[in-house]
């Protein structure tokens, strides 16, 4: 019997609904963090995350939720783009000066206008760039995973990666000008 | 020496792990003696480094986190009772579908029944009769008639014959003399037992 992500045997009486929900447990925090990487302040990075859940829930007999990491990231990576794709968005209010919960005052105050202002750029990439960037520097992906993610060849999402970082760097070139 | 793009390919594949040992091995002796190419390499460090501050800030914290899962796991609850919902009045209307089904199918046959061929004298025989024919009927014996029209009316009391061929003849006989608008009806039993 293979063993799941965790590298615990699943249960044999271990229902398709249970397995479920320990994915949606166990990777939530992550799925989060990548839908609001690419949504950006576009759309609610929760609707993102729980509409590709409730799309995979619908068809759950059909997938192995004892590995289900990859597929929920991509399920949440289409979503994002589905959502950015559709014609009319809503922009909601900048959170950006939030910089999560582990981080201390004293670095919060050096780093925030840094982090700030990569987010904003990161922001104002193209969304697959966005999107390579992520699983790339975040999901610590492979080019291969990504591409497959996104459904993309390796050289394009080479290309994609590439030109976001240079994009990202003539834009807080101009930022650090500005200073 | 300037960097061109194809040296910042090269570095960008290193820092992401994606150069294979081959090419490493050329970088590090290219980087030993390239300022220009390490001092690129060290801009991309610093920036990665400032970029994985970005995606760690931007991890949700854990009231967001349980927010989401109480969602989707209300969300689950409702797509599974949607879905029971659905199954069940599928299978109410296949079941309402069949008794209007069978309703109406009895409601258009009410009418043949008065119609049926009547025998009123019951025997052993009677229901052979009425699964095989009365191509099926022996050729000689007592045979039974009783003539009725369509709406059950009597229109001859049951005789008796000796053959099929006077019953039919008898039959054929009071239906020429009726003029029922509704119709008639006959029917022969042979009694090959006596009673």
């Amino acid at each position: 019997m293979s063993m799941d992500e965790n590298g615990r045997q699943p249960a044999a009486a271990e229902s398709t609904n249970e397995l479920f929900e320990r994915a949606v447990q166990l990777h939530s925090r992550r799925l989060l963090a990548i839908a609001r990487a690419i949504v950006g302040n576009r759309a609610s990075p929760e609707d993102v995350v729980q509409q590709a859940f409730m799309n995979l829930y619908q068809h759950r007999d059909r997938y192995d939720w004892r590995e289900a990491g990859g597929l929920m990231r991509r399920t949440v990576v289409n979503e994002a783009l589905r959502i950015l794709r559709q014609p009319r968005m809503s922009v909601l209010p900048d959170d950006a000066g939030d910089l999560g919960p582990s981080q201390s005052p004293s670095r919060h105050m050096l780093e925030g206008e840094a982090v700030l202002q990569v987010r904003r750029a990161i922001e104002r990439l193209p969304e697959n760039f966005r999107a390579a960037l992520v699983l790339c520097e975040y999901e610590k992906m492979s080019y291969a995973q990504i591409a497959e993610t996104l459904g993309a060849s390796i050289p394009q999402v080479k290309t994609w990666i590439h030109r976001g970082r240079r994009q990202l760097a003539e834009m807080l070139r101009a930022f650090a000008d500005q200073t | 020496m300037a960097v061109n793009d194809n040296d910042m390919e090269l570095l960008h594949e290193y820092v992401d792990g994606e150069l294979p040992m081959s090419d490493c091995e050329g970088l590090w002796r290219r980087l030993a003696i390239e300022r220009e190419l390490m001092g690129e390499l060290d801009r991309l460090r610093a920036d990665h480094a400032v970029r994985t501050m970005v995606w760690s800030s931007l991890e949700p914290d854990e009231s967001t986190v349980a927010r989401l899962q109480a969602k989707v796991m209300r969300a689950t609850r409702r797509e599974d009772f949607m879905s029971w919902g659905g199954n069940f009045l599928r299978i109410a209307a296949s079941a309402a579908a069949l008794i209007l089904f069978g309703v109406t199918v009895g409601w258009m046959g009410r009418d043949r029944y008065h119609g049926m061929p009547v025998v009123s004298h019951p025997s052993q025989n009677e229901s052979q009769m009425a699964s095989s024919g009365l191509g099926a009927a022996p050729a000689s014996g007592q045979f039974n008639v009783e003539v009725r029209d369509r709406s059950g009316n009597l229109l001859a009391p049951i005789q008796q014959f000796g053959s099929l061929q006077e019953a039919k003849q008898f039959a054929h006989d009071v239906q020429a003399d009726q003029s029922s608008p509704t119709g008639t009806d006959w029917n022969v039993v042979p009694e090959i037992n006596k009673f």
